[in-house]
């Protein structure tokens, strides 16, 4: 299993990210945009790999506390002008209220039905907001200046992988991995094993919204796409090319994938962009499902 | 409300929730022998409609060869698909495996979207139907293509049945999906079921697209919706059973007909939201547990 040294190095794989964004925020302009991107959509990652891969519970729909979490952003800060750093925290929990609450119940599901009953639950919020706030969704002026938004995104960043890379070496991560090994096995150890999946349920759905919250802050818009299924396939796409189960992998992939979201749509266009997207992920699925946390093993880091 | 307007909706209901049912039994059969939920599905549907549309507008064939050549090349195209994913992902021998392979058709699935997306540049194709016009039953209108429809689906429904009960194929798919080691000891090979119950399933899923994209138009993201309904019918009727998609793509057929009468902007979220609740409060469906498979 995972040992310390395993968590050093999972430690400089933020540290060194970290530095990245601080350069990127020197060197100013379009980069700093995309710098937050990743921000957003690293830690929208985490949280479903988190999910995924240390209690077993699959969602394909998790853009729902994503979406959520953006959604209630624009509400609080965009429509009601609340504070807006009061606002990013309050909806990141409203997010884990709705996407927790949610996806326990569909804990008793066979497991196979569990990740699709989340994609029908996506695609309720899709169409609703779609019918209730139209296609622009809620756009509002700038509610904070340029550099507390990126040192917001910064600090999200690392508050996210930290609570990650701590859960996954600690003791309840060892109890979620076990419980993903074998529910039966678990259970018969002693472990509560539908107290430790609700929990990865809340914790999940709160850095889910972190990210949709985040995401809104920076780009000023929610509209319903936010619940769409390719939303909810970019964290799963991250995760396989990074490595699943392991967080400094899904970080690496992350910034893989958002480095190419920045020139693909420019060369080709978003349709071929996004084929390359899963044709990839299915490949590497197919050819390569260690991803790049394999590469990064082999170069000697232990992600 | 006049009874007679109501039953006419109802009647229309019955009509969607045949052709649907079809998609369903299609999910049912795929999760029956794999152990998994086709995340392509919708796709299939999607597909069916884009094939019906290239074989007839674009290559000129008549609707009914193109209908016939758009099935046939889904359910080759469902096999070949088996064939693509790694052989330890073919059998879900655990949970995690069908992750995986529900993972790795969703990837195929967004693939086959933006494909699609690039080709058509996201418009709605005009799919042509199998004859035109409509007849008017107290106010509710019926067109010729959904009768039709929900004809061929009732007769492929039967024959589907018959397939399963009584072919030697159809028994090994039933054996198969009931008890895979017995299957397996008695000579039935496992990868070989697989693929042909896959195949089976995405044709008809096919086939509803073909039969319902002529009312509805296909375009490159109709398959999402689809595979929702499909389901929702699925997990409603209850697992693993032919009649139990049927009675399951009824039930949802009526109520979206009742429903879009009362509410018509939000029918499809309330009734997804109340069959949702359902699930949730009965996960073995409204008919229990099947216990026998097929």
């Amino acid at each position: 299993m995972r040992n310390s040294e395993g968590a050093r190095d999972e430690l400089m794989v933020v540290a060194a990210l970290v530095a990245l964004g601080i350069a990127a925020f020197a060197v100013g302009g379009y980069i700093t945009y995309i710098m937050m991107y990743f921000f957003a959509y690293s830690v929208f990652a985490l949280s479903w790999d988190l999910l995924y891969s240390y209690s077993g519970q699959l969602s394909l729909g998790h853009a729902l506390p994503f979406g959520v979490g953006a959604f209630a952003f624009a509400l609080l800060a965009g429509a009601l002008r609340l504070n807006p750093l009061a606002s990013f925290a309050a909806a990141s929990l409203v997010a884990a209220l709705a996407g927790g609450s949610l996806g326990t119940t569909t804990l008793r599901l066979r497991p196979a039905y569990q990740g699709v009953a989340l994609l029908v639950l996506s695609q309720v919020f899709y169409w609703f907001t779609l019918y209730r706030f139209g296609d622009e969704g809620i756009s509002f002026p700038q509610v904070l200046g340029p550099r507390y938004v990126y040192a917001t995104g910064m600090a999200t960043f690392v508050v996210a992988s930290l609570m990650v890379i701590w859960i996954t070496n600690s003791n309840v991560g060892l109890r979620l991995a076990a419980i993903k090994d074998d529910n039966a096995a678990a259970m018969a150890i002693g472990i509560d094993v539908a107290r430790y999946k609700i929990l990865a349920q809340f914790l999940s759905a709160f850095m889910a919204g972190l990210g949709g919250s985040f995401y809104v802050l920076f780009t000023m818009d929610a509209n319903y796409s936010v619940f769409s299924i390719t939303n909810s396939f970019f964290p799963i796409a991250i995760s396989v090319l990074g490595g699943m189960g392991s967080p400094g992998g899904v970080l690496i992939g992350g910034l893989l994938l958002t480095a190419l979201t920045t020139f693909l749509p420019a060369v080709t266009s978003l349709a071929v962009t996004y084929l390359i997207y899963a044709a990839t992920v299915f490949l590497v699925l197919r050819f390569y499902p260690r991803g790049l946390r394999n590469l990064l093993n082999r170069a000697g880091v232990k992600v | 409300m006049p009874t007679a307007f109501i039953f006419s909706l109802a009647l229309s209901g019955l009509e969607y929730g045949l052709i649907l049912g079809l998609m369903a039994a299609g999910l049912s059969l795929i999760y029956g022998v794999m152990g998994n939920v086709n995340t392509a599905h919708g796709t299939f549907y999607m597909l069916g409609g884009f094939l019906l549309f290239l074989f007839s507008v674009a290559l000129g064939l008549p609707v009914p060869a193109a209908i016939a050549v758009a099935v046939i090349a889904s359910f080759a195209l469902g096999m070949a698909v088996i064939f693509v994913l790694p052989a330890n992902l073919r059998i879900a021998a655990s949970a995690d495996d069908a992750n995986l392979i529900m993972i790795a058709m969703l990837m195929l699935a967004i693939a086959v979207e933006y494909l699609l997306d690039m080709l058509t540049g996201g418009t709605t194709l005009p799919v042509p139907s199998l004859a035109v016009g409509a007849i008017a039953i107290s106010h509710v209108a019926f067109t010729y293509q959904g009768i039709i429809a929900a004809v061929i689906s009732a007769a492929v429904y039967a024959a589907l049945a018959a397939f399963l009960r009584c072919s030697r194929i159809g028994k090994a798919i039933r054996a198969y999906a009931q008890n895979r080691e017995l299957a397996e000891a008695l000579g039935v090979e496992g990868s070989r079921v697989v693929a042909l119950a896959f195949g089976i399933g995405v044709a008809l899923a096919a086939l509803s697209g073909v039969l319902l994209t002529p009312i509805y138009g296909v375009n490159s993201s109709s398959g999402w919706d689809m595979l929702v309904i499909a389901f929702v019918i699925v997990t409603l009727g209850g697992l693993g059973s032919l009649y139990g998609s049927l009675m399951g793509g009824v039930i949802y057929g009526i109520g979206y007909s009742l429903l879009s009468y009362y509410v018509p902007n939000y029918t499809y979220i309330i009734l997804l939201a109340a069959i949702y609740v359902i699930i949730i409060l009965k996960p073995t469906g409204i008919m229990g547990e099947i216990v026998e498979k097929f």
